[in-house]
């Protein structure tokens, strides 16, 4: 097979579960006004509980389903329990962003203490012979990954756009305080964006945990390639954080394919300084220029 | 000058004492404290004072590291070559790396240095040939000529002396016209830019100062441990710098280096305690654990940090909240401005245009093709109700927004083809309609920000601190002293800006578009939220500016007795347009005006205060 159409389904692959990191970053992002870095560490620890239920022999769907509440539920309590007092307390936009670098430090302290550092493997969830699609090959994990970041994807975005709650999400992200006086319950819209895209992440961790090993930094190129994507997508936009993600995918498969596969992580790195310099709205999202 | 003799032979003499008596492992712990300690304070100037997160700073240190490591493998150059070299590198990445992403700021800065400080390790990793990869590189220890400082004594003396040294700078620093400008920016953007202040200019630079101080850290971490590897520097070292700013005080030097100290003590404590139990790799995550508690508890609880306890205690807070004076207070304390004796010369008016200006929000047609004009000398008021677009106008002016047509000079300069920071050297300053004083500097401060385009002293000179950022830094004290004195402000010039009652923090604003010896002074509603003797004083005082300084003003109000009383022409603005302009007594009759703005009936003392102050204006 061209190896080319090979570069491209591994990156389109890769890039969905990139896309579903920045879905989450971006959903946070646009409700609250903070960037959580402790979205790596919540999707690890997710991992990690769908590991352990895996291990004590739960049902599949129970076991994913499980963690991925169990993210969701971590990151509703972070909102609930770290970010609303804070701001309460009238933290400023960089004191909350600092709160979520604590909170990646304490999760993954815990998660040291709790799951140890030697590394894991992760069952896979589908197996099987690869598939043919005309001229491409690709694996069932890789079009498991695509099709999942697809549906969810969509799922998101038929949330936002057919459902009250979904329209009182976008109010919030909007803006929040007119949202908050046409009666919009804005905390709980909160409590709501951070539940949600904490749980993409954690889906984002599970179906990348396969194809790499599972310890407690094993989530950190997720991260940096979700913000990368999220930058590239305009940071402020849905569709731009997937179509970032796919974009990504694909350039450092490429690179990886044709330059080298230590390249990844720093390419992820040189894209979003590229898009801050070269176009600093991203692929669709509107400018930004008073937030921290 | 006898102080800092007192304090530098006291500094000399704890660090001589306690490197010949304190136990070696006392001093190997105090070294990387103090190490931590310059990599804290770099990180203060740039998040504390300019208000900027990084979440990569280890990766400079690394790149220090690594660059000492080499230059003393390869080159065998001396620590007092390689330390400088280590930072100066790291301030040029900083600038490549700091100029895109701090140019449009907010989260940016902090998602580019995360996967700045990830790519460096990753780097480092795998480029064999140079970083020695996962092994790393030995590191020689420092030597002076024949003396090789390999003792712990020496090695904390070398620390010891370059924390002072930097500590002295960073507090250098904040205390000129850069540390003004980082606290502007980061507490007033606006307002910053209006006073002179380039946005880009000076991010970039607080981060070049900060990636620098981090480089110099990463290095002497090098000598101290003795090698380098890529895993020694990893995004957790980035977030315990954060963490020990954070627990330490933002802000604050001696905050710095107490968090770096407090949190450096405590992880050893902590490995003490682990090898009593029996842990490996618990010691690492138990760090984790507590080092994020420690973050997230101080942020909350303690915003202050650790270093301003006391004032916690004492149940102020540290960086002064903005309230309102007792009632009694606010006008008794202000007393009529008279003849104004000022020596800031007669820098003249100058000359606006406005040429069929338009500008659009969305579906609101904010100005359609708006027209006037400032003459020379002349007080214009631009009224009109609210959302007439006065604002708007302001704003575009300063360049705030881009309209989207039309053309705005200033005595012959195109003043669309300038940025926001630019307007104020053309001679052009301004008040903001919410009052944008900045709250953490002291009134005196406040002013010296306005005077920002003329302070004409560089980043090298301040820090060195040579005598003429001294002299210069008195002269622009003398200026704002005359303006100070001017606005009866003397005997608040020590306070914080954010203590101040209302009305005094409009006297405040003025003073600082004062400070820039404008030839043409914006003001947006100086009079709302006075009361009628400090509107009595307003209107004398702006006379007096325009008799002293010769300035034009442009003034949007809606008080209509200063208007008519002051102003000598009027532009009224409705739905965008100008509906009339003319003299005070001209527009008070235009049935036009009377009908948008003043209501259907006539307001009284309008008509007479408006024919008075047209027979002044001859």
């Amino acid at each position: 097979m061209d190896p080319l159409i090979r570069y491209l389904a591994g990156g389109l692959s890769a890039g969905a579960l990139y896309g579903l990191m920045a879905l989450g970053l971006v959903l946070i992002y646009r409700a609250s006004e903070v960037v959580n870095f402790g979205h790596g560490d919540l999707a690890m620890v997710s991992t990690f509980a769908a590991y352990t239920l895996l291990r004590a022999h739960a049902p599949l769907p129970l076991a994913l389903g499980g963690a991925v509440l169990f993210g969701a539920a971590l990151g509703a309590l972070a909102e609930r329990g770290l970010l609303r007092p804070a701001r309460r307390r009238r933290a400023t936009p960089l004191t909350l962003v600092v709160l979520t670098l604590g909170l990646a430090l304490v999760l993954n302290g815990l998660a040291g203490l709790l799951w140890g550092h030697e590394i894991r493997t992760f069952p896979a969830l589908v197996s099987g012979p690869p598939l043919r699609l005309g001229p491409a090959v690709i694996t069932r994990e890789q079009l498991f990954n695509l099709v999942v970041g697809l549906l969810l994807a969509l799922a998101l975005y038929a949330f936002l756009r057919f459902t009250r709650t979904g329209l009182a999400l976008r109010a919030v992200t909007q803006n929040p305080e007119v949202a908050r006086l046409m009666g919009i319950p804005v905390d709980r819209i909160l409590i709501l964006a951070w539940g949600v895209g904490v749980g993409l992440g954690a889906i984002a961790g599970i179906l990348a945990a396969p194809l790499i090993y599972l310890e407690p930094n094993a989530m950190l190129p997720l991260l940096i390639k979700g913000f990368a994507a999220a930058v590239l997508g305009g940071m402020t936009s849905l569709p731009g954080a997937v179509i970032g993600g796919w974009l990504l995918g694909i350039l450092e498969n490429l690179a990886a394919g044709y330059i080298a596969t230590e390249l990844k992580t720093p390419l992820a790195f040189a894209l979003i300084v590229a898009v801050l310099v070269v176009r600093p709205a991203g692929l669709l999202g509107r400018p930004i220029s008073h937030r921290v | 000058m006898a102080r800092r003799i007192v304090w530098g032979a006291l500094i000399a003499g704890i660090l001589g004492v306690t490197a010949f008596t304190l136990p070696s492992y006392f001093l190997y712990i105090l070294s990387l404290a103090g190490i931590w300690a310059i990599a804290v304070i770099g990180l203060d100037l740039l998040t504390g004072v300019a208000g900027q997160i990084s979440i990569g700073h280890a990766g400079f240190m690394a790149i220090g590291a690594y660059a000492v490591a080499l230059l003393s493998l390869h080159l065998e150059a001396p620590f007092w070559l390689a330390l400088p070299a280590a930072g100066l590198l790291n301030a040029l990445i900083g600038l490549a790396l700091g100029l895109p992403a701090l140019r449009l700021s907010g989260p940016y800065l902090a998602i580019a240095t995360l996967g700045f400080g990830v790519a460096v390790v990753e780097i480092l990793r795998r480029w064999e040939p140079v970083t020695g990869g996962f092994m790393g590189l030995k590191v020689p220890p420092p030597a002076l000529g024949p003396w090789s400082l390999r003792s712990d004594a020496a090695q904390y003396l070398l620390i010891g002396i370059l924390l002072v040294l930097l500590a002295g700078i960073a507090l250098r620093l904040i205390r000129s016209p850069f540390g003004r400008a980082w606290i502007a920016l980061r507490d007033r953007e606006a307002a910053a830019q209006a006073a002179g202040i380039s946005r880009a200019r000076y991010r970039t630079l607080a981060f070049a100062v900060s990636a620098f101080y981090a480089g110099v850290a990463g290095g002497l971490l090098a000598y101290r441990v003795g090698r380098v590897d890529p895993d020694g520097l990893t995004l957790m070292h980035s977030i315990f710098l954060v963490s020990a700013l954070i627990v330490g005080g933002l802000a604050s030097v001696p905050g710095a280096i107490l968090g770096a100290v407090s949190l450096t003590v405590l992880f050893h404590l902590l490995s003490g305690l682990g090898t009593a139990l029996g842990w490996r790799t618990e010691v690492g995550d138990v760090r984790n654990v507590l080092y994020g508690a420690a973050l997230i508890l101080t942020a909350m609880f303690l915003p202050g940090g650790l270093w301003r306890l006391p004032m916690h205690v004492r149940g102020r807070r540290w960086i002064p909240v903005p309230s309102r004076a007792p009632a009694g207070e606010e006008g008794g304390e202000r007393p009529m401005v008279s003849v104004p004796h000022i020596h800031l010369g007669n820098s003249g008016g100058g000359r606006l245009e406005v040429i069929e200006v338009s500008k659009r929000f969305g579906g609101l047609q904010a100005l359609d093709r708006v027209s006037f004009t400032v003459e020379p000398g002349e007080i214009v008021g631009l009224i009109g109700p609210n959302g007439a677009g006065k604002t708007t106008m302001l704003n575009l002016i300063s360049r705030f927004y881009d309209p989207d047509a039309g053309a705005i000079r200033f005595e012959g300069h195109d003043l669309l083809r300038r940025r926001p920071h630019e307007i104020v050297r053309l001679g052009i300053a301004r008040t903001f309609q919410n009052v944008e004083i900045f709250p953490a500097l002291t009134v005196r401060e406040n002013l010296l920000v306005g005077q920002h385009p003329q302070a004409r002293v560089g980043l090298i000179a301040v820090a060195a601190g040579w005598p003429s950022v001294r002299r210069e830094e008195s002269r622009l004290r003398e200026q704002a002293e005359e303006v100070l004195k001017w606005l009866e402000l003397s005997a608040l010039a020590d306070r914080p800006a954010g203590g101040l009652a209302f009305g005094q923090r409009k006297w405040v604003e003025l003073g600082r578009a004062l400070v820039a010896r404008p030839r043409l002074l914006l003001l947006d509603e100086p009079a709302a939220g006075l009361h009628p003797a400090e509107r009595q004083a307003l209107r004398e005082l702006l006379r007096g500016i325009r008799e002293a300084l010769g300035c034009s003003i442009l003034l949007i109000e809606h008080d209509m007795n200063l208007v008519m009383g002051l102003c000598d022409r009027i532009v009224v603005l409705n739905f965008g347009r100008v509906i009339a302009q003319g003299t005070p007594a001209e527009v008070a009759e235009n049935p036009l005006v009377i009908e948008a703005y003043l209501g259907e009936r006539r307001e009284e003392d309008a008509q007479p205060t408006a024919l008075r102050s047209g027979e002044g204006r001859a």
